[in-house]
């Protein structure tokens, strides 16, 4: 899927009681989160899975400066790449992971992760993301779901321009750039 | 009257040389190349973005277990979406091992063959190589020396192009050089503190078929300056680097004496009893099974060390019981490679005001020392490294963090410089790791498959444990801190990619397939100059050394065609 064809929804926060207000008490009655519009309809991911997939990239590497997983098309490409490369037991582990990682997000968030806060949500995704850097081994398959989606992420043409790695065009070599040239 | 007066089995590495030599020379030659035609302009994909290579260029795992499932995991390093036509499938291309054998055989089909996927590492064996035999007792002896090799070794690297600097090391000779690709500031550091602590050791440039500063010759063939792209084993739209299809067979075809084939399967040569002459190839087309019959007055083979090893294997008559040009017993046996799977890297903390810039597609070397400048080793011959050196980048799910944090660590943000020593050791020449023709299973055009003996042994054991100690102490030297060396893991024989030795020159036609002209001992008019001819493997990756006896041999053959002896 082009980017230009892409079905893109700028993100809509509502802060509601205070921007740092992050108890699940003060959560807002409905949460936009960001999505990657599949034109054609999911082909892998059941709806509730890409939610989650949407709500975790946009956290993950979000629009800021440069551009951020959701309008560089992440999840629709992950949609793509698990349709079209992943065997079945690739996609069963990764369903699982998903399912897992929605139990692990909703336990440290104390209610539904897809319904709290944009605030709430990029807490608890870092409270996970530290406790899995601090235990790798027993997180192997969140640290390979950060590569893949960073991966993903550098590989599209938006995503490659923002990282400047994926892409090698012509050029000459030289190894005594300064640091702070670009 | 024969068709041609010549025929190469194979458009590879070596087949190609011996094309554009012998029609350089006026022969008339025929190509045979049993794959699928390549042509640059409509196959390469290199200049495809990432963003338009499906699924990562990921090919889709059921069909990598399926159709790919020995090339898939062998070749990682140049496989993919848009390069998996250049592996062949091993759906259709079977082959066994033997009871203990693990070998692996990385192949392509196609025009100029893996030419197209090489790593384009190019040195000269040393004096010392060409002795090691002899001296060791392993193996028989060659029966040529370095002197006889050096000027073609010269001839190839002129038109091959081939990037490097002189260094005066003996036991790897210089060479016609392009201009190097510039050392990092690590490898730099990492050189002068290796060459102080160690001083018969050297660290040097990266020597590789490279175009930097391409000569006239090589302009005209259509070729330009490297890119530093380093996507080489995706073809290269630049034809940059040496391949048959940028280089020798656009040079044997301008000569207007070149005919190539493709899809024509070689499954045996005849052999005229009377003349005791090799007469013509016998053919099948790989899609039609059409069987076609060509004859030439000269046959060179070069469909690969087992690739032509089969063909003689196949090649029975009542002169050659065995297979052609087997009166040895040798033709099979002695099958080498090299042998990694000895590392060490670390972190070299300085030169944080710089990176680098572009792709380099090589990077350094650190030649063998071992039984050459050192000795009281325990094994035999030696190794060299490949080596590296790159900024540290926390990329990906390298760290922890997310948002923005997670996004700067994706940026392009030099770091500590990371240093890494890839060690590629010597195989010897084993009578009995060798390959055979199964006695029962055929592929689908009825050829029987090749069956693998024999593995790494004692020897390639002790150089990796050697190779891995000796890399930590040269990157302690250099000050690198937080070095990881994983204990050693054997490659399987045939992973290196360099496989050889099947059909060995020798001075004693009882012991040897080949004399010191790439020319069957039992048949004058039949040379094999890919890696089978090779009697030792030395540490150094072949293809150079392919492409020189290639060279020579053909103006050998085309030598005696003139004087009316072939």
């Amino acid at each position: 899927m082009s980017i230009d064809r892409r079905k893109f929804l700028v993100a809509a926060i509502v802060a509601v009681g205070g921007a740092t207000a992050l108890s699940s008490c003060s959560e807002p009655e409905a949460i936009i989160i960001p999505t990657d519009d599949v034109e054609s309809g999911l082909r892998f991911y059941t709806e509730d899975e890409y939610k989650l997939l949407n709500r975790f990239a946009d956290i993950l590497i979000p629009e800021t400066s440069s551009v951020g997983a959701i309008r560089a098309g992440v999840p629709s490409y992950m949609d793509g790449l698990m349709a079209d490369w992943a065997s079945d037991a690739t996609r069963l582990r990764h369903r699982a992971f998903l399912s897992e990682l929605s139990n692990q997000l909703q336990g440290l968030a104390k209610r539904d992760f897809l319904k709290v806060s944009q605030e709430n949500a990029l807490q608890t995704i870092k409270d996970f993301d530290e406790l899995a850097f601090a235990e790798p081994k027993n997180f192997s398959d969140y640290i390979g779901f950060k590569d893949l989606l960073a991966t993903v992420y550098s590989t599209t043409e938006l995503g490659a321009e923002a990282t400047g790695w994926s892409y090698a065009p012509p050029g000459y070599w030289d190894p005594n750039v300064p640091k702070d040239y670009s | 009257m024969a068709d041609f007066d010549a025929i190469v089995v194979g458009s590879g590495m070596s087949g190609g040389w011996a094309a554009k030599e012998l029609s350089e020379r006026g022969l008339k030659v025929l190509v045979i190349e049993r794959g699928n035609e390549i042509v640059p302009e409509r196959d390469y994909k290199d200049l495809t973005p990432p963003w338009e290579r499906p699924n990562l260029n990921r090919v889709p795992e059921d069909e990598a277990e399926k159709d790919y499932a020995i090339q898939s995991k062998g070749a990682t390093y140049a496989f993919g979406e848009i390069t998996k036509q250049y592996w062949v499938k091993d759906s259709d291309h079977p082959y066994e091992n033997a009871e203990g054998a693990d070998f692996e055989w990385l192949r392509g089909y196609h025009t100029a063959g893996r030419s197209i996927m090489w790593s384009r590492l190019s040195w000269r064996l040393g004096p010392n190589d060409f002795e090691a035999n002899a001296k060791d007792g392993h193996g028989v002896d060659w029966p040529v020396r370095y002197e006889d090799i050096a000027p073609w070794y010269e001839h190839a690297e002129k038109f091959a192009g081939v990037v490097g600097q002189k260094e005066g090391i003996p036991h790897l000779p210089d060479g016609v050089f392009q201009p190097p690709f510039e050392m990092t500031p690590a490898e730099k550091h990492l050189r002068e503190k290796v060459q102080e602590a160690f001083p018969t050791r050297n660290v040097i440039h990266g020597r590789a078929a490279h175009l930097t500063d391409p000569t006239d010759e090589q302009l005209e063939l259509g070729r330009g300056q490297c890119q530093v792209r380093n996507q080489c084993h995706e073809g290269c739209s630049f034809k940059a680097y040496f391949s048959s299809l940028h280089a020798t067979l656009p040079a044997a075809e301008r000569t207007g004496n070149c005919t190539i084939v493709h899809d024509k399967i070689v499954h045996s040569v005849e052999y005229d009893e009377e003349t005791k002459r090799v007469t013509a190839v016998n053919t099948i087309d790989q899609n039609t099974n059409e069987k076609k019959r060509f004859t030439a007055k000269i046959i060179f083979l070069n469909a690969s060390t087992v690739g032509s090893t089969m063909i003689l294997l196949q090649s029975k008559s009542d002169a050659f019981p065995t297979g052609l040009a087997n009166r040895s017993d040798q033709v099979g046996r002695n099958l080498m490679d090299h042998v990694s799977g000895a590392y060490a890297s670390g972190t070299l903390d300085m030169f944080h005001d710089v990176k680098t810039y572009g792709r380099r597609p090589t990077g350094i070397y650190v030649p063998p020392f071992a039984n050459t400048t050192e000795f009281d080793k325990p094994h035999l011959r030696g190794y060299g490294y490949q080596g590296y050196s790159t900024p540290v980048i926390d990329r990906r799910a390298a760290l922890k963090g997310i948002g923005q944090e997670f996004k700067d660590r994706n940026k392009d943000k030099p770091t500590p410089w990371n240093v890494g020593l890839y060690a590629f050791g010597e195989v010897l020449p084993y009578p009995d790791n060798r390959v055979t023709q199964h006695p029962t299973k055929k592929d689908k055009w009825g050829l029987p498959l090749a069956q693998f003996h024999g593995g790494m042994r004692e020897n390639e054991i002790a150089i990796l444990k050697e190779a891995r100690k000796e890399a930590i102490k040269m990157l302690e030297v250099a000050g690198c801190k937080d070095i990881v060396a994983p204990e050693i893991d054997p490659t399987r024989l045939g992973n290196r990619i360099h496989e050889m030795g099947t059909a060995r020159m020798g001075r004693d036609p009882s012991t040897s397939v080949l004399n010191g002209w790439n020319q069957a001992h039992d048949i004058d008019n039949l040379f094999i100059t890919d890696g089978s001819f090779m009697t030792s493997s030395a540490a150094q990756n072949p293809s150079l050394t392919y492409m020189a006896f290639s060279a020579r041999a053909a103006n050998y053959a085309a030598d005696l065609f003139e004087q009316g002896k072939l």
